[in-house]
């Protein structure tokens, strides 16, 4: 990343919430929230992005309600068209995931990840036993027969984490007010480099909105029609 | 140099010439072509190198990628089991023919290398020492990691590598893996054998002192390395022209994608220019061989033309020769109608016309016009070739009066005469040789004539000239006087017996018969007399001769009257020569006349001296018939007269009876103009030839000496006593007067007197003596009772 392009996405972080306070008006609850807006450097939204706070002071997220917390606590990955999807699937600490083949073929599904390393084959129409994370980080998966199968476990350690969607949008709601740490990560964030991350303000009533532009390697995902070799 | 020659090194310099150019445009044409094939070839076999290169390189990445995708592997590469991936890498590259095989970490570090030596601690499953190295080339690392995978050739210690990146993914890149590939004589055989490329054919790279090293060649390739300018300067994009060892060729560099890290990479191709025009050598080499064809067919057609120019001018050219020669046989046709044939035409026609001309030439230089015989010369080459010492006779027939007729009858008649007379002999002498041979004379040569043939012969032509010659009205005599020379006597050489039949002639003239044959003794032509004459002109030079003067009576007066000049010669080797033995050979030889002016000279010389001392004394001097001939003696002995002044009476020339008679007119008139100046003429030896007094009569004499013969024996023979008085008697009644010589004692002398002789002379009265003695004879001599005194 550039110094220019780092100039940028700082600008975004700092500037961005007070010009989102200014708009908010009234506060619906007591609690804030986050808008995340991701694009790539050429300015087209990123699906898919992980947006992740942490409190600022690194105290542990224990004033996050429960729910929140449930909602990560399992999730699955389907084998359809020979493709996991999600692409990406958020789960918490300790949450579990199930792999499930809605496909034809068989899947030989796997990770070597450092947070968690596994294998099994998957029949057609066959479900995983539930496969539990307990270390928070990013576990690639990937299938041994399709090369080009790809999908990303992302353990979190904070309830508040969101993706972003196709309009590369990502809400967090029911943010304490507070100062916290952004983290943004994406699978094409260039490997071997820390994932951007930025201090950030919520207050309460008013939405907090973060734009960010990610650097981003070309995505190998379902590109297997027009082929590497 | 001959036509043919010439023709030959025409044709073959012609050709020469040609084939050599054709040669050369060849070889600049095939160059020029074989130039821009090669360019364009090297220019192709570039991209088709570096083509097959890249082929080369993902085949090599298509096995390094199946390597990747193997799960084990990936598996291992996850847990960090180096000692699986170290054996397993090394397995793997193997199968792609790769010599080194790496894992680099995502971090850029070297975790696995199978080139390194294996950590001595960490042997099985143990890792090997990694991480403490970082990939030279991070560029195709992070080529490979946007890519997947990355490639190029590299440069290692002093060898190339296809060098191979291939990201390893599971399903993330968790780290690449390098193959290396060398790229080795092998791989370039191989390149080439699948790409057709040049034979030439390396890689070389930057040494780092400024110039190219080779890193590999194909096997058998040249090794154009060296030829390479150096570094600094940046191999064109154009294939260059260089001179190898093994002739010139054609080089193209073509720099190869290398990682900056490493030293630069070339692929060298050669096209070898000298091996391509090797193959085109026959087409160069084939002008040569045409021209030697050619050749042995110019020389064929050079024989033949010069058969058909050159042999005929050839032919011409002997036949000039044969012409030059004298050999006129007429000059074969050539067969041709060409400017050569019609040459040889006129070659012939030029050839007998010289013939006709030569004939007529040669015809004319052998035969006399007027008679149409043979010339002398003719004869004298006739008798050259057939005279041997076979005996042979060469007859010379003159007509003596020929120039008495020709003056008289005219020149035309003369040859008419002449002409007739060579008929009339031909007629006669039937096989032998005739000829004229002078004006006036033929020679006959008839060879195996004995001499009794050859008098026979002489007789039978005299007498076929007493019939005298019939012209109309006119009837000439013409008498023939033939005088014989025989072989071999007298000779065997044809001017020799020519020269002698001339002496025999002249014999002839004065023989009674008219026939004479050759007689040495009287040959004024023989050495010793030709040498005498030689002497007596040196001695008429050298004042050796002397007049000697006898004295003359005059019987009727008892006195001295005169004197008869006789000459003397005291030869300086010879002695005293008697007048006999040369004044005859001077007449014969032509010398008399110089004899005679002298005798006149010294004699009137005398006579003015007898005069000057008061001595009237008449001298006599003898004349040649010869001397008449000389129209101009009266006058010179006139002026002789005047200059000695003494009167033209006291001279008296004595002629002889036999040379007088018959003389031309010319003589005579020599004779009247003598007269006419007052000189007696006296004809001398009177009595003994045989004159006619009727021709005498014409003659201006005054006197006539008898000749001695009567003289001597007058007393003593009554026969000479009667011709000696007759003759004085018949003189006195012609009116002249008689001189009686040889009075050689005192009873001739009486009868003399008594006879009534006019003078008289002889030993009895004085012997000729010299003029000193004459005088002093003068002076004292007494005859016998009288004193001489002398007419004054």
């Amino acid at each position: 990343m550039n110094i220019r392009r780092s100039l940028v996405i700082c600008f975004l972080l700092l500037g961005g919430p007070a010009v989102f306070a200014a708009c908010a008006g009234s506060g619906a609850a007591s609690a804030g929230e986050l808008l995340s807006q991701i694009s790539d450097d050429e300015g087209k939204p990123v699906a898919d992005a992980v947006v992740a706070l942490t409190p600022a002071d690194g105290s542990a997220p224990d004033s996050a309600e429960p729910a929140l917390w449930e909602n990560l606590r399992s999730g699955v990955i389907d084998q359809r068209e020979e493709t996991f999807i999600p692409y990406v699937e958020i789960i918490g600490r300790g949450g579990s995931v199930v792999f499930r083949n809605n496909d034809t073929p068989r899947h030989h599904v796997y990770s070597f990840s450092p947070i968690k390393s596994f294998e099994f084959v998957l029949k057609p129409g066959e479900s995983s036993l539930p496969v539990q994370f307990d270390k928070p980080g990013v576990a690639a998966i990937g299938c041994n027969i399709h090369d080009d199968m790809i999908a990303y476990v992302y353990v979190s350690d904070t309830p508040w984490v969101a993706l972003t969607d196709q309009s590369g949008r990502a809400r967090i709601a029911a943010l304490p007010a507070g100062a916290y740490i952004a983290r943004i990560w994406h699978p094409a964030l260039r490997p071997g480099r820390p994932a951007p991350a930025q201090p950030i303000a919520i207050f309460d009533g008013a939405p907090t909105t973060l734009a960010a532009a990610l650097e981003l390697l070309p995505i190998r995902r379902r590109d297997r029609e027009h082929g590497l070799y | 140099m001959s036509f043919r020659r010439r023709l030959i090194i025409f044709l073959f310099a012609t050709l020469a010439l040609s084939q050599a150019l054709t040669a050369s445009f060849a070889y600049l044409f095939t160059r020029a072509t074989l130039i821009d094939q090669g360019k364009a070839q090297l220019i192709e076999a570039k991209d088709l190198f570096v083509g097959q290169l890249d082929e080369i390189g993902a085949q090599i990445a298509a096995g390094v990628d199946v390597l990747a995708l193997d799960y084990a592997l990936r598996q291992a590469i996850a847990e960090r089991d180096h000692g699986t991936v170290r054996s397993a890498l090394h397995n793997h590259g193997r199968r792609i023919g790769a010599t080194r095989m790496l894992l680099v970490g995502l971090d850029g570090m070297i975790d696995v290398d199978t080139g390194a030596p294996v950590d001595a601690g960490a042997t099985g499953a143990g890792a090997a020492k990694a991480g403490t190295r970082r990939f030279e080339f991070p560029e195709l690392i992070d080529r490979a990691a946007a890519e997947g995978r990355s490639s190029a050739i590299v440069a290692i210690g002093g060898e190339a590598y296809w060098l191979v990146i291939v990201a390893v993914r599971a399903p993330v890149p968790i780290g690449f893996i390098a193959a290396g590939v060398p790229v080795d004589e092998g791989l370039l055989a191989k390149v080439r054998g699948l790409a057709a490329l040049p034979k030439d054919l390396l890689l070389a790279t930057d040494d780092g002192a400024g110039r190219w090293t080779r890193l590999a060649e194909a096997p058998g390739a040249a090794a154009l390395v060296d030829l390479l300018p150096p570094v600094a300067r940046v191999p064109p994009p154009e294939p260059m022209n260089i001179m190898s060892a093994g002739g010139e060729m054609l080089v193209l560099t073509a720099p190869l994608a290398t990682p900056p890290a490493s030293r630069r990479v070339i692929a060298v191709m050669g096209y070898p220019l000298a091996e391509a025009l090797r193959r085109y050598r026959p087409l160069i080499l084939a002008p040569f061989g045409l021209l030697s064809l050619a050749l042995i067919v110019a020389f064929g057609g050079a024989v033949l033309i010069a058969r058909s120019v050159a042999r005929p001018v050839e032919e011409l050219a002997r036949a000039t020769r044969r012409i030059e020669a004298g050999d006129y046989t007429p000059v074969a046709p050539l067969g041709q109608n060409d400017e050569i044939g019609q040459l040889g035409v006129a070659l012939g026609s030029m050839a007998r016309a010289i013939r006709e001309r030569e004939e007529h030439i040669r015809h004319q230089a052998t035969h006399d016009a007027v008679t149409g015989q043979l010339n002398r010369s003719a004869l004298d080459q006739i008798m050259t070739e057939e005279l041997t010492n076979e005996p042979a006779a060469l007859l010379m027939i003159g007509f003596a009066r020929l120039q008495e007729i020709v003056k008289t009858v005219g020149r035309e008649i003369g040859d008419r005469l002449m002409r007739s007379a060579a008929e009339r002999l031909a007629a006669l002498v039937g096989g032998a040789t005739l000829a004229r041979i002078g004006d006036s004379s033929f020679g006959v040569f008839a060879p195996g004539l004995d001499p009794p043939g050859a008098l026979a012969l002489a007789r039978r032509i005299v007498v076929l000239f007493e019939t005298p010659y019939q012209e109309g009205d006119l009837t000439i005599d013409a008498l023939a006087e033939i005088g014989i020379a025989l072989a071999p006597i007298h000779g065997i050489d044809a001017t020799l017996l020519l020269q002698r039949a001339d002496i025999a002639l002249l014999e002839a003239a004065r023989a009674e018969s008219r026939v004479a044959v050759y007689d040495a003794a009287s040959d004024p032509l023989r050495a010793e007399q030709l040498s005498l004459m030689s002497d007596l002109r040196a001695a008429l030079v050298r004042d050796e001769l002397r007049l000697f003067y006898q004295p003359k009576l005059d019987l009727l007066t008892g006195r001295l009257c005169g004197a008869e000049a006789l000459v003397r010669w005291q030869h300086p080797k010879r002695g005293v020569v008697p007048p006999d033995a040369f004044i005859a050979l001077a007449e014969q030889t032509g010398n008399i006349q110089r004899l005679t002016r002298w005798a006149l000279a010294t004699g009137v010389a005398q006579a003015a001296r007898w005069r000057a001392r008061g001595l009237a004394l008449r001298i006599s001097i003898n004349l040649s018939v010869r001397d008449l001939a000389d129209a101009s003696l009266p006058e010179r002995i006139a002026q002789l007269l005047v200059r000695h002044n003494v009167p033209a009476g006291q001279l008296m020339l004595e002629l002889t009876e036999s040379a007088i008679m018959g003389e031309p007119d010319a003589a005579i008139a020599v004779l009247r103009a003598l007269a006419e100046l007052g000189i007696g003429l006296s004809i001398d030896d009177f009595g003994v030839g045989q004159s006619s007094l009727s021709y005498l009569r014409r003659l201006p004499v005054r006197e006539l000496k008898i000749d001695r013969s009567f003289v001597h024996n007058l007393a003593r023979n009554a026969e000479d006593r009667t011709i000696v008085r007759s003759v004085i008697e018949l003189g006195h009644r012609l009116g002249y007067s008689v001189t009686a010589e040889g009075v050689e004692d005192e009873a001739a002398l009486a009868g003399l007197i008594e006879d009534r002789c006019d003078h008289a002379q002889g030993f009895h009265i004085a012997r000729p003596m010299p003029a000193d003695g004459f005088d002093r004879f003068i002076e004292a001599a007494r005859w016998p009772g009288q004193r001489l005194v002398a007419a004054s």
